[in-house]
């Protein structure tokens, strides 16, 4: 049954190959490339939105056509009529789509790792809104560690359950795309943050700290706040209004230089107070976030069991 | 190993599409040991109820047995008695021969890869040949080997002879017969082609509008039908305890097909026995003329269709 299973996707897991191998290569190339010539920043910036979705393309190429194909062609009926329940040929075959999955992402993931470090080095990124070195923001968050593995398992269930209700390849991997996107972003910006409690930093006037005082950590929130008001309310972290209240008092006024905002700051008792999550909180934030990605592939995985004991044809 | 009891049984059998029903009030008992032929115009429902003993569909309504079993059980060793020949005689099309018969021998217990083999062999089909570079009748005849080589219980077939020239048809019946007599196969399978049909099968299921109109052994069939001529205008009325199938008229002489119980008596009627073929031949007809008022409101057509072709159960 494995060698059933492997024979009849092995088509399509070396297209799936060939498309990985080729962003690699344009990956191997501007990784080399940004450490030495500014010029290439804009690439890697793009880069940054192809790595987004290089997870999902993987998952979704490899598990879209998994049973869409099968149906779209008939061969689900030559299939489900040899000595072999459907639950058992969808464990085969989902179990060796899963593993070509996360072996192709465990190498992604060890080239990932490389290639941020490439990049970081650069130093058009330390002036970047974003720094690859910093390990637990978003984009080195995602490319980094085992969260990756994670994603690419979520998006081939995706795309197997899809393709079980869709029945059409093309239409699956289609409509996943987005749903996968959607599932990241809502992951990242609205759970991520809470999956530990974060660490305050707060500090009486003077500048700002730069983010690498900040134990190279990942800022959810920065307001400057008075004195008596340095934790938040009650069941909310702190609001943008408290942060700009404070900040008209030194910040508003017209022709004040730096020296004279860390002396009003200072003068005010106002202090920089910083929300984060410390490089420190790195594997935990991973491990949950894998776990949860992992969880709705099982969950995905049950309702495809379900799909196929009921299909109608 | 098997059961003494029936090879195939249905009970009330149904199975709705979205808004038409592919099968309805299905009932017949088909014993083991029996080549049974399953006959009736396109969209009689033939294919609906081969996959549904194939277990492929589930009924909408009413009972369906094989080997005692429903079929979506799907345990693997019922799975293992019943083989099926889809009528798009599904393949993998990328695979060679000799993979296809992998496939087989992975995902059944039972395989006969000597038979398939040899089958092969007589057929000049080499092993080595890609699936999609054969010719559809012999992709037929590889996926008809599929079945045999099964060495199934109960073999199921769609249409095996449409896409067969008359020698391959012959060959056919040939093995067919031989499976019978060997392991006790029962074989139903549905076929425009009655007239190759007549030579092996000694069992008829007549589909027409989504019902079974007959079901019986092959002499049963033969005895109750009778051609009657006479001249145009005879009322069916003096035909006691006969149920006229369809009838035309040609000139001044009217020929008639007729299910009775009883012999005929009646002088004014010229009483033949009809062949298979002239049997089947009539029940399609009247399935095409009722096909004819297709115009006329769904409720009162099926009145007519009702009270014009009996259900013979």
């Amino acid at each position: 049954m494995t060698w059933v299973a492997w024979r009849v996707q092995r088509s399509q897991i070396i297209a799936a190959m060939g498309v990985v191998l080729v962003f690699a290569l344009w990956l191997l190339i501007s990784g080399i490339v940004t450490g030495h010539n500014q010029t290439f920043k804009d690439w890697t910036d793009a880069d940054t939105y192809v790595l987004f979705a290089l997870p999902g393309v993987l998952g979704l190429a490899l598990g879209a056509p998994l049973i869409a194909s099968e149906s779209s062609l008939g061969t689900n009926r030559l299939a489900w009529t040899q000595s072999v329940t459907r639950t058992r040929w969808l464990k085969f075959k989902f179990l060796v789509g899963a593993a070509i999955t996360t072996a192709v992402l465990i190498a992604l993931g060890i080239f990932l790792e490389w290639w941020t470090r490439a990049v970081s080095v650069s130093p058009v990124y330390q002036s970047g809104n974003f720094s690859p070195a910093v390990r637990i923001q978003p984009i080195a968050f995602d490319l980094t560690g085992i969260v990756v593995v994670g994603y690419g398992l979520f998006a081939f269930s995706l795309g197997v359950a899809l393709g079980a209700v869709i029945r059409r390849p093309g239409w699956a991997f289609a409509l996943g795309l987005p749903i996968f996107v959607a599932a990241r972003l809502a992951v990242q910006e609205w759970l991520r943050p809470h999956f530990v409690a974060p660490a305050i930093f707060a500090n009486l006037g003077g500048q700002s700290p730069s983010t690498l005082a900040l134990d190279r950590g990942w800022i959810l929130h920065d307001a400057l706040l008075p004195a008596n008001r340095l934790s938040p309310p009650p069941g909310r972290t702190w609001a943008w209004s408290d942060y700009t209240k404070s900040w008209k008092a030194c910040f508003g006024k017209p022709n004040i230089t730096v020296a004279g905002q860390a002396h009003c700051t200072l003068l005010s008792h106002l202090h920089f107070v910083f929300v984060y999550q410390p490089d420190s909180h790195y594997w935990a934030l991973q491990g949950i976030e894998t776990a949860i990605f992992l969880g709705l592939g099982l969950l995905l995985l049950g309702l495809t069991v379900i799909k196929i004991k009921r299909w109608r044809s | 190993m098997s059961s003494s009891g029936p090879a195939v049984e249905t009970m009330g059998l149904g199975r709705r599409y979205r808004r038409t029903w592919g099968l309805r009030d299905c009932s017949f008992t088909l014993p083991q040991g029996r080549i049974a032929a399953l006959v009736g115009p396109n969209g009689a429902g033939k294919s609906t109820l081969l996959r549904m003993l194939a277990g492929i569909n589930a009924p909408s309504e009413g009972m369906v047995t094989v080997l005692g079993k429903s079929p979506r059980t799907q345990t693997a060793d019922a799975l293992s008695r019943t083989a099926y020949l889809d009528q798009d005689r599904p393949l993998y099309k990328d695979f060679r021969v000799e993979e296809m018969l992998r496939f087989g021998r992975e995902l059944n217990p039972r395989w006969d890869n000597e038979r398939a083999r040899r089958h092969l062999e007589e057929l000049r089909i080499s092993q080595a040949s890609r699936v999609k570079e054969l010719s559809g009748g012999q992709q037929a005849q590889v996926a008809l080997t599929m079945c045999l080589a099964k060495r199934p219980e109960v073999l199921l077939l769609d249409e095996p002879v449409a896409a067969l020239d008359p020698l391959a048809r012959e060959n056919l019946m040939q093995i067919l017969l031989q499976s019978v007599a060997d392991d006790g196969t029962t074989v139903l399978l549905s076929s425009h082609a009655v007239t190759d049909l007549a030579t092996i099968c000694d069992y008829v299921i007549i589909l027409s509008s989504s019902r079974v109109q007959f079901a019986g052994e092959l002499d049963h069939v033969l005895a109750v039908h009778r051609l009657l001529v006479g001249p145009a205008g005879s009322l069916s009325a003096t035909l006691d305890g006969a149920t006229v199938i369809s009838s035309i008229t040609a000139g001044r002489q009217s020929t008639m097909l007729v299910r009775a119980e009883q012999p005929i008596i009646d002088p004014s009627w010229e009483v033949f026995e009809p062949t298979l073929d002239e049997i089947v031949l009539a029940y399609l007809r009247a399935d095409a003329s009722a096909a004819e008022t297709q115009n006329e409101p769904m409720s009162r057509r099926e009145r007519k269709s009702r009270n014009s072709i009996r259900i013979v159960q």
